[in-house]
């Protein structure tokens, strides 16, 4: 009886799995694992597993059964594991530490010589932004003339730097986050203009520079209450560009500035939503909707496609047969004058031929609706029995809603 | 002798034996005997969620899980049940790490698995005993996936010979495969209604 020796056939030697992948095997033990995956998902999917990484997992496996020995043996791994999860913490706060160090040192490195004049001329700020206010406005007051021209370049020079300076700094850490420099409204006195055209020149080089023909889309990715989804990977169809989105939901990609592109978002347990992004659209907020089934798909059914069990139906569908109710319902003048309105429920069995048996209502409303109600369904359409060919109870609602 | 023959069960015995002698002692070392069989598929799965590592973790979980699990339910077909616990324990853990950290996997083309999948666990011979109906529905398929079923299944060609012959992408050639033989399916299973 091959029954016995069974799971030979189930498991899957590693090793063949290993050389498969590493494409050792010759044509006709390839197809062979191929077809046994098509018919067997969990090797399937293995495969799909492995496939995305070194074909030789060989190390790994063996640590595998060592682990599982020590298991065994009483060994509690459970210990390890926790032992593990402490040092990742711990890790993961030196990380940030880190990196947050690395981040301040280079905001304090970068801007350079402009941060210093920053600094140089904080205490003056106040008086030369009175000052150029005031020449904004056009009246040049006598203090104009105490204030030394290049204070006031100095001034705005610092002042055109100081927004794009800490994203300088951020490409370092998540390129994914930076956005353009944001060019700074055009400044109302023509004198500083030239200087000012040079700093934002200077910053902007300071600052990732983008080349000519791309364009920073960025946006965030959110649920339908709002919330931002981190992780949710978006990416741009049709090309390799891509990102996952921050802890808040936020992403910006590089895209071609001259195109319209659509922009595909994934998120475990939610739907995949493809999106068209017109070309002067570089903003863009995507709610998805969440996924029960893709998380809860994972019940095992022995029943093959055919074997679905399909209940009774109306013979023309549910949408018709609600019309139908809808304009044969004859609403008693007992009810009209009592005003009474709601549903009936009406229980009836439908019968493998379908023929309908044994009214009841079960939930009731008023005499005459009762009764009127069961006379529509009596006299209504025809019934699709049950798909095993069985008698089967079925429930339908009658409104009373003049 | 007795150690001889206790070592011949943990080799030999069928998946359901050891299901039930496990249940019966609550000995690890036979559950061990069973996880082992599968363990590297069970290990490939959650490399496709996970780095390596983290994936050995988690492989080691799962068994932790099906220590407690296995005493509580009534097990018919053993691989199929631990392949639908490894998904929900990744899925599970991918979840609580969504929500935890930002983390650093694709999750591009996950499991856009069907029910009816799970129903195929017994090597199937399944396709074979139709092939005349078959050639019928075969035709009724697209041009890319009557070609790639036609060499996969007929000709028995791999998948990489399938993506040479035809000059299709191999991940295609995956695809065209399935959907054929999903198609196929459906059309036989009609051919059959309409014949009953």
């Amino acid at each position: 009886m091959p029954q016995k020796h069974n799971h030979i056939n189930h498991r899957v030697d590693p090793d063949l799995i290993r050389r498969y992948l590493a494409g050792e095997l010759d044509n006709k033990a390839m197809h062979a694992l191929e077809r046994q995956a098509m018919d067997d998902p969990f090797l399937a999917e293995a495969l799909e597993g492995f496939e995305n990484h070194a074909p030789d997992q060989r190390r790994h496996l063996a640590d595998l059964e060592n682990r599982l020995a020590l298991r065994v043996k009483g060994t509690v791994t459970r210990k390890v594991i926790a032992l593990q999860y402490r040092w990742a913490a711990a890790a993961a706060i030196l990380i940030v530490l880190g990196v947050g160090g690395l981040w301040i040192w280079k905001k304090d490195a970068q801007p350079g010589g402009l941060a210093k004049m920053e600094k140089d001329q904080s205490s003056e700020s106040v008086i030369t932004d009175t000052l150029s206010y005031a020449n904004m406005t056009g009246e040049r007051p006598v203090a104009n003339s105490t204030s030394p021209v290049t204070v006031e370049k100095g001034y705005r020079a610092t002042q055109m730097a100081d927004s794009p300076v800490p994203e300088a700094a951020l490409p370092a850490m998540a390129p994914v986050m930076s956005a353009p420099p944001v060019p700074a409204a055009p400044l109302p006195v023509t004198a500083a203009a030239d200087q000012a055209t040079m700093a934002m020149a200077d910053s902007t080089e300071v600052a990732e520079k983008p080349s000519v023909n791309t364009r920073v889309l960025q946006g965030r990715v959110k649920d339908l209450s709002n919330n931002g989804l981190a992780g949710a990977s978006v990416s741009v169809e049709g090309s390799k560009a891509g990102a996952l989105t921050d802890q808040k939901g936020n992403f910006a990609i590089k895209v071609d500035s001259a195109k319209d592109v659509s922009i595909v978002v994934a998120a475990v347990g939610y739907k995949a939503k493809k999106m068209a992004v017109p070309s002067r659209e570089n903003n863009v907020d995507i709610a998805i909707k969440e996924n029960r089934s893709a998380l809860e798909e994972v019940t095992v059914t022995g029943r093959s496609q055919k074997d679905v069990y399909q209940a009774p139906v109306p013979g023309e569908g549910y949408e018709a047969y609600r019309q139908y109710l809808s304009k044969n319902v004859k609403y008693p003048a007992s009810a009209q004058a009592t005003n009474v309105r709601g549903r009936v429920r009406v229980s009836f069995r439908v019968l493998p031929d379908g023929t309908l048996e044994d009214f009841k209502v079960t939930r009731k409303l008023q005499p005459d609706c009762d009764a009127e109600a069961i006379r529509v369904v009596k006299e209504g359409p025809a019934w699709l029995p049950a798909s095993d060919g069985k008698a089967t109870r079925v429930q339908v609602d009658v409104p009373f809603n003049p | 002798m007795a150690e001889f023959l206790h070592h011949n069960i943990m080799k030999d015995a069928d998946d359901a034996t050891l299901v039930l002698e496990y249940k019966r002692s609550g000995k690890l070392d036979y559950l061990a005997a069973l996880y082992q069989r599968y363990m590297n598929l069970v290990y490939g799965v959650c490399l496709r969620y996970f780095d390596a590592e983290t994936s050995k973790d988690v492989v080691m979980q799962i068994f932790e899980e099906l220590i407690a699990k296995l005493q509580q339910h009534e097990v018919q077909n053993f691989k199929s049940w631990l392949h639908v616990l490894t998904r929900n324990h990744c899925l599970m853990k991918l979840r609580s790490m969504k929500n935890r950290e930002n983390r650093e996997i694709s999750i591009e083309g996950l499991p856009v698995m069907e029910n009816d999948q799970f129903g195929h666990h017994e090597n199937g011979t399944s396709m074979e005993s139709h092939l005349q109906g078959m050639e019928k529905c075969l035709e009724t398929l697209p041009e890319e996936q009557k070609r790639s079923v036609d060499l996969f299944f007929l000709k028995e060609k791999s998948y990489r010979e399938v993506a040479d012959i035809t000059g299709y992408d191999m991940k295609k050639v995956k695809s065209y495969i399935q959907n054929g033989k999903r198609n196929l399916k459906i059309c036989m299973e009609q051919q059959n209604a309409s014949e009953a």
